[in-house]
């Protein structure tokens, strides 16, 4: 056990920080999930992967430097710690990416993964649908194969990023006859795919941050297809594997959040009566860094994460919301106050960031599947 | 950066968990509460496996390991409600070992006013931890946050930590002991009245001393809280009720799944707090020093809260069961709140990081 960085580490981290310094844009984006908020955050995907910053734990024929866990880890939290603008692309680099190493043709490889990397195409994940929410096996979308394409019918719903996106990752059901868990194939759809429509409504913050997706009739190509027909299901949770553990949430982010609550107490409460509060938050998104560093070492010797990713999904989602609602509850009279008001804290950053927050123990599976994961795959409770 | 326990590390606490299986059974435990004697041969036992001289260097004929070790087997200890002196003892040796190899303990405090005082004392202080670490005496030492001396009627001698900057050392019969009777039955929290002067001062670090006994019960606190969890697990597969297992119940499974992910983000933290007091030389004292406290704060305040929620949780998913002294579970039980209660409870910590944010 040595929890000292080597020196290359630490070099690591100094190139990290000082390309940041150097690029990070003088005045905050507008939310990417506004027209023009999402674009611009597409061209700082474009400026970071010009430089090989925006995947630099991938591969380097892929756009990445092919650095270790640990180091992807250093990189997150100088990124998280400068203020850098969020990423537009999270959905495809953490939840897709990994799906694709692992179930991807070559031929899908190159040309998927260097325009994700490079910001020119950015995913959305369509999984969700009006019927088929924590019960995903039930979802109902059909793709039928036809020649060399799939006809797809049905509904997705809670697209995150799905009014811009140029891309969809689905999991739809390609053996009409099939129930649950077979016959569900994984399936890319081209956002501009003819049949397909989105439907974009508000999100709770009011932005065009959700969206539904029709599918009458609309063909895709089965290049498309990721891993075998009818296995999309054991394809899909190689992705909730990523989605719930360190590759979705980095400590970095809470470390750096954690470390801006403390600056906000230290400016507005001179009583001190949030001051274990804001110490404990501090403290938790300091053991998820251990966690973290833990879980990196596991990979390295050849380690899985497996459901413990729940547990880590769960801890991240609820010290991200505990730690939102103790700063709005330390601003006061000024917690409402919304974007664009002459008296909102820091542009309401800290509302935004609660408003965000409160997605986190729905999406990537609910905390309450989550336990129930925990329960029956970790501690070896009966289903039944 | 390695977080990785190593196979040797892992294989000691390994060895030191199947002589606490074989020999701090649950029902040792009960005769040991129940006599109010210790469990017969048991402290020879860990002595003879070398866990009395872990902070002991090899020269000394000690293992020459650190506090990331200390941690592994106080989490051993607290999984098997070891009712011994092991934190307290083994916080002592560390202090005589310090003083005694000024390289061993923390530099910062090896003052010139200290190093004066040692000389009073110094031609006894290594028959004294030569004894410690061949189990022929226990040492216990107060922390900077208490006025007891736990297991203090076991102690032949007291490391008393009279101000923040030194401590001092007297045998048992030259001090007065007003000794308590804790929920937890065999820790005794002892009062000790004493003179200090010239003669008794050895010098020594209380900070630094607090720090490890710190680590050493988030670890017991760990190691407890497991063994909470692990017990309930099973309690709950096995007891029916309205026809079918308690353990399929989404209530009971959330209460338990909530216990392990408090126990699991605790973990990696007392390791890293344990690692960041092994290096603290190491690493550059003046940048790191503050760090050093606070890997301890939050691996304590952290440990504390998992052992409180699993005390709770246990409880709450056994019902009336656990609610007696018949049944084992409240050895474990009262250990949680005890050693979530010692060298700094939650609270204490919280304050401690908030104080150095």
């Amino acid at each position: 056990m040595n929890l000292k960085f080597t020196a290359e580490e630490n070099k690591f981290r100094e190139e990290v920080r000082e390309w940041l310094g150097k690029n990070i844009p003088a005045e905050p984006l507008p939310s990417l999930d506004t027209a023009e908020g999402f674009e611009l955050h597409r061209e700082w995907e474009k400026k970071l992967f010009a430089d090989g910053w925006s995947v630099p734990n991938w591969p380097k024929e892929f756009g990445g430097r092919d650095c270790s866990i640990t180091e992807w880890l250093i990189f997150e939290e100088e990124y998280w710690a400068s203020n850098a603008p969020g990423r537009v692309n999270t959905n495809g680099i953490s939840l897709l990416a990994p799906t694709i190493f692992q179930f991807g043709t070559d031929e899908q490889q190159q040309r998927i993964l260097p325009k994700m990397a490079s910001g020119e195409e950015i995913w959305a994940q369509a999984w969700s649908e009006p019927n088929a929410g924590s019960d995903l096996a039930s979802l109902s979308t059909k793709a039928i194969a036809d020649g060399d394409w799939f006809i797809l019918n049905g509904q997705k719903t809670w697209c995150s990023r799905g009014a811009f996106a140029d891309w969809l990752f689905c999991i739809v059901r390609t053996d009409p006859e099939s129930e649950r868990h077979h016959g569900l194939s994984y399936l890319l759809v081209p956002a501009d795919t003819e049949g397909m429509e989105r439907r974009v409504f508000g999100r709770l913050d009011g932005r065009p941050a959700f969206s539904e997706i029709f599918f009458t009739d609309a063909k895709v190509h089965k290049s498309n297809l990721l891993g075998e027909a009818g296995q999309g299901w054991a394809v899909a949770m190689a992705t909730t594997s990523s989605e719930r553990g360190l590759n979705l949430r980095a400590p970095g982010r809470f470390m750096a959040a954690a470390d801006k609550l403390a600056e906000l107490e230290k400016e507005l409460s001179a009583s001190g009566q949030y001051s274990k509060q804001v110490a404990n938050i501090w403290a938790k998104s300091r053991a998820y860094r251990w966690v973290c560093f833990s879980a990196a070492a596991k990979l390295a010797s050849g380690g899985e994460l497996g459901s413990t990713a729940s547990m880590m999904k769960v801890f991240w989602s609820e010290l991200d919301l505990e730690l939102c609602a103790l700063a709005l509850e330390m601003l006061g009279d000024r917690a409402e106050l919304m974007e664009g008001s002459p008296d909102a804290y820091n542009n309401s950053s800290w509302l935004d960031d609660y408003l965000f927050a409160l997605a986190g123990p729905i999406y990537a599976g609910t905390n309450e599947i989550q336990r129930n994961i925990i329960a029956e795959r970790v501690l070896g409770l009966p289903r039944k | 950066m390695q977080f990785e326990i190593t196979s040797d590390q892992k294989l000691f606490a390994d060895t030191f968990r199947s002589l606490l299986e074989a020999k701090c059974s649950s029902d040792d435990v009960r005769k040991s509460w129940e006599e109010g004697a210790p469990i017969e041969n048991l402290w020879h036992e860990i002595s003879e496996m070398g866990a009395l001289s872990i902070f002991a260097s090899e020269a000394d004929g000690g293992l020459g390991l650190s506090e990331v070790e200390m941690a592994l087997l106080m989490e051993e200890a607290g999984r098997a409600a070891l009712p011994e002196p092991f934190l307290e003892h083994t916080v002592a040796v560390s202090i005589l070992a310090s003083i005694l190899s000024p390289s061993l303990g923390n530099s910062n405090s090896t003052k010139k006013s200290g190093d004066k005082i040692i000389k009073n004392q110094i031609a006894e202080l290594p028959e004294i931890f030569e004894k410690a670490i061949s189990e022929e005496i226990i040492l216990s030492p107060t922390n900077i946050n208490s006025e007891y001396v736990a297991y203090g009627n076991r102690a032949d001698f007291f490391l008393l930590a009279h101000r923040p900057d030194h401590f001092h050392l007297l045998e048992k019969d030259a001090v007065t002991l007003h000794t308590q009777k804790s929920i937890d039955e065999p820790r005794n929290p002892t009062k000790v009245e004493y003179d200090p002067s010239k003669e008794t001062a050895v010098g020594g670090d209380p900070a630094l001393a607090f720090n490890r006994g710190a680590v050493g019960a988030a670890a017991i606190c760990l190691g407890t809280a497991q063994k909470l969890l692990d017990t309930t697990v099973e309690y709950v597969k096995e007891r029916k009720q309205f026809g079918t297992s308690v353990g399929t119940q989404q209530a009971v499974k959330h209460h338990l799944a909530n216990v392990a992910i408090s126990i699991e983000h605790a973990r990696p933290n007392v390791y890293a707090a344990a690692w960041h007091l092994a290096c603290r030389d190491d690493l550059n004292a003046g940048e790191v020093a503050g760090e050093v406290d606070k890997a301890v704060s939050s691996a304590k305040a952290l440990a504390s809260d998992a052992a409180n929620l699993a005390a709770k949780q246990a409880l709450q998913c056994h019902g009336a069961i656990a609610y007696t002294i018949e049944n084992d579970l409240n050895f474990w039980m009262k250990q949680a709140w005890v050693a979530a209660n010692s060298w700094g409870n939650s609270a204490f910590h919280l304050n401690r990081i908030s104080n150095s944010l």
